[in-house]
């Protein structure tokens, strides 16, 4: 009993809040939607929904400080434990808890380098590192074309081939390859933006049918309660 | 399977005991529960497989033990089955090493790091050094060359680490761009670390004695929350992005460190531009859908190479110009280079030099040089001809002031007048030059006479004796009745007499008259009085003189009040008759404010407010009353535009916004001030990675349709 109140009093809220932040937003666009006596809702109805907004990017905000907390515990538990791949985890923890305490002590001017130390984290640990990993995908990419007729010869391997030649060749500034130019110009212009806004309008169905599921409360997670 | 089942088991052989498998044992439901079941616990899931293999075991137990050569026991001890439940031991994999892939990598790795090792290896065309004309790069460009000092640009960093590489170079050029029109970038993110990365962007870029502080001019480092701003992280994704349209101010109100940043921005329409630096094509839609129409303007784009092709579709609805890539970021620092090159040496001419008459002299304001040559301006020296002296009289000022008085002048006398500045290197070259005339308001106008008539009054009276230096633009004459308030009228500067009617008969009239020039007005004459009655001859002459000078002001009087009518909350006062210029003060709507000049295509009013400050208004935000604009005095000369003279190649000079622009070739990046650092070694690393990856993917496809046809060839 106590357990469908809470079901219910959840789906309640969940519904109230997608109406109101729906609402919000359809009426900065269209005021005239609301006439006669309900006009007079309209500012109430926006300023909960910009609130209801708040409240989202101040939660998401927090979940963030919770999940790096989550993962600094897990890390500093299997450096404990010396599980497999302890060792990473451990560095994993003393970076963090480096950056966090030279952090501290610079926002309470105890730190008169801190500033040089941040930098040094930024561009030579973090920015390097991140960059590194984005650089690794060029040579998966390359591998893998190298290979990706390796097991059978057909024209849509060859066309692939053909296609990434194509695009590749025309991005180097050489005169003898400007002709390849205009050609991938188009090959980015018409089937490259066709098959990204094909993609693009998909998600964009599938998140209205999403919204809508939220908004007759038909969707799983506002069922879940009932189901079990 | 078989260490779960225990079959194939080698120290537990079975059947137990050797031998041929009994004949029951070739059919499976005859066998055991367990192999009948065998075809459905496959798709169980491992925790309900689990229990049944308990519940089986049970079973098989119980059988065993009614008939233990009836059911083979399945669930012996299998040596493997222990060791897998035993704590995983660690298992040394053996290290398997393409040739292929490593010396492919190898290649790759050799290729692009060349770059950063010699110049020789760089191969292709160089970066354009200026956009082609109508492009959206030049676009982007101009508009952000037309900011005015003090404009704000929302600046929405939406990259992460992956793309700094590539995106911080964009960003570079774009920043100092903004920073050098003394605009004030105000940065969002939906990345924490980006913040901080731009925040240590922009200190870099601004910090004392760099290229960006020498040209503008400033012995400190430029300063966060008031040169720039960098405001707190975007939480929420595109909620996040929603709620920055929706609470602006708030969000804007503290920065990256929670400080507070003084912002007082209510909607994205009150920036002057927005300009997107996106990773990804959607950041770039959802900026455009999300915060452009809301400022009801077209927004500046920045994105990756690759980003660059699914970002065009935005191009044409939401974006008025964009970059992308190491090339671009390199053209367009190649134009900003121009500008950011200092190196010591005289400074550039003064700018928008102009002049204000005043009596026997001239008030004169300039703008300070584009360029100070890489050293302080110390002093800056005048000179003016006038036309009965023909040689240059030079007026040296000390100190760094940009206004000054010529006095001592004749009015009446055309001057032309330039400037110079002057640093520790020496002097400029002189600025534009200009002519003005300096005038006095005239004397007291002459021989005021007075004949009463019915009800009115005929006043007559003659030219000043002197009229100081400037024709006169007419008369203003006035009268009253005891103490009342005056009434008053103005005439051309050819009529001089008019009649005043309406008045009350048998009272005494005091008369005034004085005349006005473009300087302003002269003194009041001395006041005369007059008794109308009824039955005077003057009534007669009294219709022909209102059709000569009407009692409505047909003159053109020197000096007019406006009145501030723009919609906006505040209207910025320029040093010049341009957006562009420097803002030196705010009027507010309803307030009177002196007109003085106006511009040649009348589109701007000079204007002195009530605190006595003077500057520039576009004429469309003044009620004049019913006073036309071009009466208004025009501005003494057309305004100068500083075209420096004979320019040292060392000094800096005006950017020509999209104009071709020959960068030095021949100079390394890196020694250059405005050039960013190895933008030109990674460009090329680029391109040599992309050759080599087209000749390893071709020699791949080649080599695999060779293998693939001997392949064939031996088949058949």
């Amino acid at each position: 009993m106590m357990r469908s109140f809470f079901t219910m009093l959840a789906v309640l809220l969940a519904l109230t809040t997608a109406l109101v932040t729906l609402a919000g937003l359809l009426l900065e666009r269209q005021p005239v939607l609301l006439a006669g006596a309900l006009a007079t809702w309209e500012p109430l109805i926006r300023e909960w929904s910009a609130t209801l907004l708040q409240v989202f990017s101040i939660s998401v905000a927090v979940s963030i400080i919770i999940g790096i907390l989550n993962l600094l515990l897990v890390h500093l538990r299997r450096s404990g434990r010396r599980e497999t791949g302890c060792g990473y985890s451990f560095v994993l923890f003393l970076s963090a808890a480096t950056v966090i305490g030279l952090t501290y002590l610079e926002r309470e001017n105890l730190l008169t380098t801190g500033a040089e130390w941040r930098v040094l984290l930024l561009e030579q640990v973090q920015v390097t590192v991140e960059s590194s990993l984005a650089g690794l995908l060029l040579f998966g990419l390359v591998y893998g074309a190298w290979r990706v007729m390796a097991l059978r010869v057909n024209g849509w391997g060859s066309l692939f081939v053909l296609t990434v030649l194509l695009v590749l060749g025309a991005a180097l500034p050489l005169p003898e390859l400007a002709p390849l130019v205009p050609l991938r110009d188009w090959l980015l212009a018409v089937p490259v933006n066709a098959g990204a806004r094909g993609i693009l309008l998909g998600i964009a169905l599938a998140t209205i049918v999403v919204g809508a599921r939220v908004l007759i409360g038909q969707d799983r997670s506002l069922r879940s309660g009932r189901d079990e | 399977m078989s260490d779960v089942y225990g079959q194939g088991a080698g120290d537990d052989p079975w059947p137990p005991g050797g031998g041929p498998p009994p004949a029951w044992a070739g059919d499976p439901a005859a066998t055991s529960p367990l192999l009948a079941l065998l075809g459905q616990l496959r798709d169980r899931p491992l925790n309900r497989l689990s229990r049944r293999l308990r519940r089986l075991r049970a079973r098989s137990d119980q059988l065993a033990r009614r008939d233990p050569t009836a059911v083979p026991n399945v669930f012996v001890p299998v040596p493997g089955a222990e060791a897998s439940s035993a704590p995983r031991r660690r298992r040394r994999r053996r290290l398997r090493v393409g040739g292929d892939r490593f010396f492919l990598s190898l290649v790759l790795v050799s290729g692009m790091l060349l770059p950063f090792s010699s110049v020789q290896t760089r191969f292709g065309e160089s970066a354009p050094t200026t956009f082609n004309a109508d492009s959206p790069q030049e676009t982007l460009y101009e508009t952000l060359d037309a900011l005015s000092s003090g404009d704000l640009v929302l600046v929405g960093m939406e990259y992460g680490a992956t793309a700094a590489g590539e995106l911080d170079t964009v960003a570079t050029v774009l920043l100092r761009h903004i920073l050098l029109r003394r605009a004030v970038p105000v940065v969002v993110s939906r990345y924490p670390v980006t913040l901080l990365r731009t925040e240590q962007l922009l200190t870099n870029l601004g910090q004392a004695g760099s290229a960006l502080a020498t040209r503008l001019e400033r012995d400190n480092a430029l300063a966060a929350n008031a040169d720039w701003f960098v405001t707190r992280f975007l939480a929420g994704d595109l909620a996040g992005l929603r709620s920055l349209s929706m609470n602006l101010q708030k969000q804007l109100a503290t920065d990256l460190r929670g400080a507070a940043t003084g912002l007082n921005i209510r909607q994205p329409g009150d920036f002057a531009q927005i300009l997107v630096i996106a990773e990804r094509p959607e950041d770039l839609r959802q900026w455009a859908e999300q915060i452009a129409p809301l400022a009801g303007s077209e927004m500046l784009g920045a994105t990756g190479q690759a980003a660059a092709p699914l970002a065009r579709p935005w191009l044409r609805v939401a974006l008025s110009g964009t970059i992308s890539g190491f090339r671009d970021a390199l053209t367009y620092d190649s134009l900003l280079l121009q500008e950011l090159e200092v190196t010591v040496g005289p400074p550039s001419a003064p700018r928008n030099l102009r002049a204000l008459s005043l009596d026997a002299s001239i008030e004169l304001n300039w703008d300070r040089p584009l360029s100070n040559g890489g050293s302080p301006i110390t002093a800056y020296t005048i000179r003016h001809l006038s036309t009965p002296y023909l040689d240059w009289v030079e007026v040296p000022l000390a100190g760094s002031d940009t206004n000054h008085v010529l006095t001592g002048l004749d009015n009446g006398t055309a001057y032309d007048i330039q400037l110079r500045a002057r640093n520790a290197e020496g002097d400029g070259p002189w600025s534009e030059q200009i002519t003005d005339v300096p005038r006095s308001v005239p004397s007291q106008a002459q021989a005021l006479s007075l004949t009463a008539g019915d009800a009115s009054v005929e006043a007559s009276w003659s030219a000043p004796d002197d009229d100081g230096g400037s024709a006169l633009t007419g008369y203003r004459l006035r009268w009253r009745r005891g103490t009342d308030d005056w009434r008053t009228a103005d005439t051309a500067d050819d009529v001089t007499s008019f009649t005043a009617t309406g008045l009350t008969n048998d009272d005494v009239w005091e008369f005034q008259v004085r005349a006005v020039n473009r300087a302003g007005a002269g003194d009041w004459s001395a006041a005369e009085t007059a008794t109308p009655t009824a039955g005077s001859q003057a009534l007669a002459n009294a219709a022909a003189n209102s059709q000569q000078a009407p009692a409505v002001a047909t003159a053109t009087p020197a000096i007019f009040l406006g009145t501030v009518v723009t919609g906006a909350s505040e209207l910025s006062l320029h040093d010049r008759a341009d957006t562009a210029g420097a803002v030196l003060g705010i009027v507010n709507p309803g307030d009177n404010v002196l007109v003085l000049l106006r511009n040649v295509a009348s589109t701007w009013l000079f204007v002195q407010t009530n605190d006595g400050l003077r500057g520039w208004l576009p004429a469309a935000s003044l009620d004049l009353g019913p006073v036309d604009i071009e009466d208004v005095p025009q501005q003494a000369a057309p305004q100068p535009t500083a075209t420096p003279q004979a320019t040292p190649a060392s000094v800096a000079v005006e950017s020509p916004g999209g104009t071709a622009a020959q960068a030095p070739a021949d100079a390394a990046p890196a020694s250059r001030p405005g050039t960013i650092l190895q933008a030109a070694e990674r460009e090329s690393s680029i391109h040599i990675g992309v050759a080599l990856s087209i000749v390893i993917i071709a020699l791949g496809a080649l080599g695999n349709m060779g293998s693939a046809a001997l392949r064939r060839g031996r088949r058949d």
